[in-house]
């Protein structure tokens, strides 16, 4: 009876295996694929360079070490008001963003008046496409603008060519800020919806105030994805867009205005793997690339480690 | 009293200045939206000529406008743009070539919908059955995978896409349905640690009980975990569904030969050059009937599915 039962055991446990590594095989082969297989290449490609075959089609490829690099270092020079550009973003979100988000969420947690009108509003922007708000707003910057108040400043309108960088770039701005709340609102909403009801009676019993209930009671609760809003914002610094292909339909904006993470996908569409007059080319993107990875691997496992050290704790 | 009364419940000073600061920012989206849809009713003429920039639509130089001309124009101006890129490269199947080319709008409108249901359901089973995996089969691996998928998601790999186009070329998975199918059949991201936490909260009764009845994993997969799951995974599938739909990024680095509904309206609302040389044509009212075109049916599904899209999706904090 008992050698039966250990020989059931057995199977199911073997079925169970069975099961798991069938079922595993293919996503771990699409993840070893396009993640570690891809990540590879791309640090390959940074040490070699594609030129056209002579007399046949095809590529020859050559390793050059670290030339690539270089030129990847003196784009890096020569544009790092990008750099400037993505880290004036990350602040702002950061500064302007977060905190609101928070009080956002805070608020429709609490289920105070219009919250459900509050909630559905604030997550429409994530369900539309980014293209109809960028148009629109694009259009209301300038054409609404030259009309109604063309006549006091900035005739062209707020993203014309011709006005000035820093106004353009305070637009770009502005439309990340506006649009910034739909995901983030939800997640920190849901996150405090999970509170245990009978803390927030007894801290209501005490007479705490809007600001201490915020402070001393969800703060803590939502603090672990708070971290992991900041760190990923982080993570995405050299990535991010500002939104810029939707506003200029993929065109190169003034010099002032961009960042790496549209320079990036710009290149990725136009250019090839021998490069474009005046785009880099593949091998010389993914040296670029990896110079920033390495910067910001230290950085964002390092933010989070000291957020969890020092962040406040529910107890 | 009266100084606790001003600091605490929903009429506080602060939850006043909140509220405050919520019904200008829902002003601000829907003025917009308001706008976009009052201007897609303007003719040329009423906006452009007659400078009528935000008022309501004027019936003396409108009157086609308001029977949605400017949508009918939107449309036969997608049609007429050469969409795509010039590109020629080699695969495992030979060498391809790509030129741009004008797409129908019904070819549009199904490449969207194809791309978007095809990556969505590639993305939400991949997700669901590994976050189930790693979430009910305590084994190590399932450990370091959900170790792993922290790492992916803290650590920035920048400036990989390049690697990526070529990987899908070479394999010859650029531009084709089996391509969407593959690319998308990932289980990074987000979603992950929704249905993770969603799996870890689910009770082992049921599985436990099936297992003493005799059923075996892949019944207890399809008849027990797919149907309890079945509200989380319509609610991912509606998001990454809406994501696809809307986005066309990704549509054309890697399938260019397939131009999506939002691509091509992208094209007329940054301007590109037309076989159509007409001043109504290109004008701003029809660039913003095409926003038109895409918005409003996601606002319709939005508003119709709130309850279902908002429901509870908790990622909570994200530790090892």
């Amino acid at each position: 009876m008992e050698k039966q039962a250990k020989s059931g055991l057995k199977n199911l446990e073997k079925s169970k295996k069975v099961f798991y590594w069938g079922m595993m095989a293919l996503p771990l082969l699409q993840f070893a694929l396009f993640y570690f297989y891809v990540n590879f290449s791309s640090v390959l490609m940074a040490f070699q360079k594609y030129s056209p075959k002579e007399g046949e089609l095809g590529y020859a490829v050559q390793f050059v070490g670290v030339t690539n690099f270089k030129t990847a270092w003196e784009t890096i020079v020569n544009s790092a008001w990008r750099i400037k550009n993505s880290l004036t973003l990350y602040f702002f979100q950061l500064v302007i963003v977060t905190p609101l988000a928070i009080l956002f969420s805070y608020y429709i947690a609490k289920k105070y008046p219009l919250s459900g009108i509050f909630r559905v509003m604030l997550y429409l922007p994530t369900i539309i496409s980014s293209i109809v708000f960028a148009t629109l707003y694009r259009f209301i910057c300038t054409d609404v603008w030259m009309k109604l108040f063309g006549g006091w400043k900035y005739p062209n309108g707020l993203l014309a060519p011709n006005t000035d960088v820093s106004v353009i770039f305070a637009t770009v701005m502005f439309y990340n800020l506006w649009l910034a709340y739909g995901q983030n609102v939800m997640i920190y909403t849901s996150t405090m919806s999970g509170i245990n009801q009978s803390i927030i009676e007894s801290a209501q019993l005490d007479g705490v105030s809007f600001f201490q209930e915020l402070w001393y009671i969800y703060l803590p609760q939502v603090w672990p994805t708070f971290t992991t809003f900041v760190v990923l914002q982080m993570a995405g610094i050299f990535t991010n867009q500002m939104g810029l292909f939707d506003i200029f339909g993929g065109a190169q904006p003034k010099e002032g205005v961009d960042t790496f993470g549209f320079y990036f996908y710009r290149s990725s569409l136009r250019s090839s793997l021998v490069g474009d007059e005046g785009l880099l080319s593949y091998s010389e993107l993914s040296a670029l690339g990896l110079m920033f990875t390495f910067v910001l691997i230290p950085l964002t496992l390092g933010t989070r480690k000291l957020m969890e050290k020092f962040g406040p704790s529910v107890e | 009293m009266k100084k606790v009364k001003l600091l605490t419940g929903k009429f506080s000073v602060f939850s006043i200045c909140v509220c405050t600061l919520l019904i200008v920012y829902v002003l601000s989206v829907t003025g917009v939206l308001f706008w976009g849809l009052l201007t897609s009713l303007k003719s040329y003429i009423d906006f452009g000529l007659m400078g009528n920039v935000i008022g309501l639509p004027d019936l003396q130089y409108s009157k086609d406008a308001l029977l949605f001309r400017n949508y009918r124009l939107a449309i036969e101006y997608t049609m007429s743009l050469a969409l795509g890129n010039n590109s020629y490269h080699s695969s495992i199947f030979g060498f391809i070539e790509l030129r741009p080319r004008s797409v129908p709008f019904w070819e549009m409108i199904i490449n969207s919908f194809v791309y978007s249901t095809l990556c969505s359901l590639a993305h939400v089973i991949c997700v669901m059955t590994v976050s189930y995996l790693c979430a009910k089969f305590k084994y190590a691996f399932s450990k370091i995978l959900n170790t792993m998928m922290l790492v992916v998601m803290m650590i920035p790999i920048v400036g990989t896409a390049p690697a990526k186009v070529t990987l899908m070329r070479d394999l010859g998975l650029s531009s084709n349905y089996l391509g969407m199918i593959i690319l998308n059949f990932h289980f990074t991201g987000m979603y992950y640690f929704i249905f993770h936490a969603h799996f870890q909260g689910m009770s082992d009764t049921y599985t436990e009980a099936a297992c003493l009845d005799g059923a075996s994993q892949v019944q207890i997969f399809v008849k027990i975990i797919i149907p309890l799951s079945a509200k989380m995974m319509g609610t991912i599938f509606v998001l990454s569904f809406i994501g696809g739909w809307n986005g066309y990024q990704d549509s054309l680095l890697f399938f260019p030969a397939q131009p999506t509904l939002s691509y091509g309206l992208q094209r007329i609302t940054s301007g590109a050059t037309s076989s159509i040389q007409n001043a109504e044509v290109q004008s701003l009212p029809v660039m913003v009937a095409a926003c038109m075109i895409l918005a409003l049916p996601l606002i319709v599904l939005f508003l119709s599915m709130k309850d279902v899209i908002l429901g509870s999706m908790t990622m909570g904090g994200v530790k090892e």
